[in-house]
């Protein structure tokens, strides 16, 4: 099970219902292949329907995409792609890079000022 | 993306730029797109009109929303390290603004210093001043001293004459052998004018001038008479002018 330390992630994860296979199919394709077989099974319930079964797949749905409007630090997360945010990354470094560069100028300035 | 642009347009009013931010985001048009094609396929169904075709979309759409969710873990890591830069920057800024509150204090306190130019012009003039003393200043400090200065306690201003002093007073002295003698001493010349005592004169002159004769020992006040030395050193002076002006009984 890949656990995640972003907690958007996380609870988008736990809404999908795809957390300990991350890398295959959600579960709402087995949900709705046991629902349909239920009202094949059972045509003539007026009290069986597919939107009524896969209510529960439409809440969470519906509650995933309303974490994601709420969220402004999840959309600025997931709103670049992994390749951008890449670039973004190797540019902050880079910033950072210059900033510890520059502070270290400035420490030697000042050794060479200050007296022995 | 169909299902996304037509959750916006059917969702509540939202500014453009949360639009534009939510178009951006990958898995909420995978989820949109899914519930679309899932409520398509539900109706079809209860109608009794099973669309499969909606069936093979739902699969894409789950197959989409499936990758989606897998970029997950590497949205993850990507996060970790935007919080350790975002770390590491907040640390660094709070470094440099340290630094700079030090460098401005330093800034502020050199400038407080006197300049080395500065200091030796302002020590040059007060040593200029100080080589001046003005008269205002003397007697200021004078009129200070006068204040606590006061005769001296031993000193009786109602006793006035030479008994007080250990010296004849000065008209006893004008009126004394001392000055009579020195007076005729000096007239005697003038009355006399005589060419041999000239030529004495001369050749003291020539001689050049007496040789100075120690002094005596000053005076001291020991209550004891020593008119004895004195008249002996008259005597060697073949002398007797009777000069000792001087007379202890007199204390």
């Amino acid at each position: 099970m890949t656990s995640l330390e972003n907690e958007h992630l996380a609870h988008l994860q736990m809404l999908l219902g795809s957390g300990s296979r991350s890398h295959q199919a959600s579960e709402f394709i087995p949900q709705l292949y046991y629902s349909l077989y239920q009202l094949k099974k059972d045509p003539n319930s007026t009290s069986n329907s597919l939107k009524t079964a896969t209510s529960s797949i439409r809440h969470r749905l519906k509650q995933c995409k309303a974490y994601i409007e709420q969220n402004g630090e999840c959309q600025e997360l997931l709103g670049r792609s992994c390749s951008e945010w890449e670039k973004t990354l190797a540019q902050r470094e880079r910033e950072l890079e210059v900033k510890r560069q520059l502070l270290k100028d400035l420490q030697e300035r000042v050794s060479k000022l200050s007296p022995a | 993306m169909s299902a996304l642009g037509s959750h916006l347009s059917s969702g509540p009013k939202e500014s453009t730029q949360e639009d534009n931010s939510l178009f951006k985001v990958e898995i909420y048009g995978c989820v949109s797109e899914f519930e679309e094609i899932l409520s398509e396929l539900a109706t079809s169904v209860d109608r009794f009109k099973p669309d499969l075709s909606k069936a093979q979309e739902l699969v894409e759409a789950d197959q989409k929303l499936s990758q989606a969710v897998s970029k997950f873990s590497t949205y993850d890591e990507i996060a970790s390290k935007l919080k350790d830069l975002d770390k590491q920057r907040a640390e660094t800024e709070q470094q440099t603004t340290q630094i700079l509150e030090v460098l401005i204090a330093c800034h502020d306190e050199l400038n407080s210093i006197p300049m080395i130019e500065q200091v030796e012009f302002e020590r040059n003039t007060m040593l200029n001043e100080r080589q001046k003393v003005h008269s205002n200043v003397l007697l200021d400090y004078a009129m200070k001293l006068a204040k606590f200065t006061h005769v001296p306690p031993t000193f009786d201003k109602t006793a006035v004459g030479p008994n007080n002093f250990i010296w004849p007073a000065e008209d006893a002295m004008r009126r004394g052998m001392l000055a009579m003698a020195s007076i005729m001493a000096s007239a005697e010349p003038r009355v006399m004018g005589s060419g041999a005592e000239e030529t004495v004169d001369d050749d003291t002159d020539l001689k050049g001038p007496e040789p100075v004769h120690p002094r005596g020992t000053s005076f001291e006040f020991n209550g004891q008479h020593n008119g004895g030395e004195n008249s002996k050193n008259a005597e060697e002076s073949g002398m007797d002018l009777d000069l000792d002006l001087f007379n202890p009984d007199e204390f």
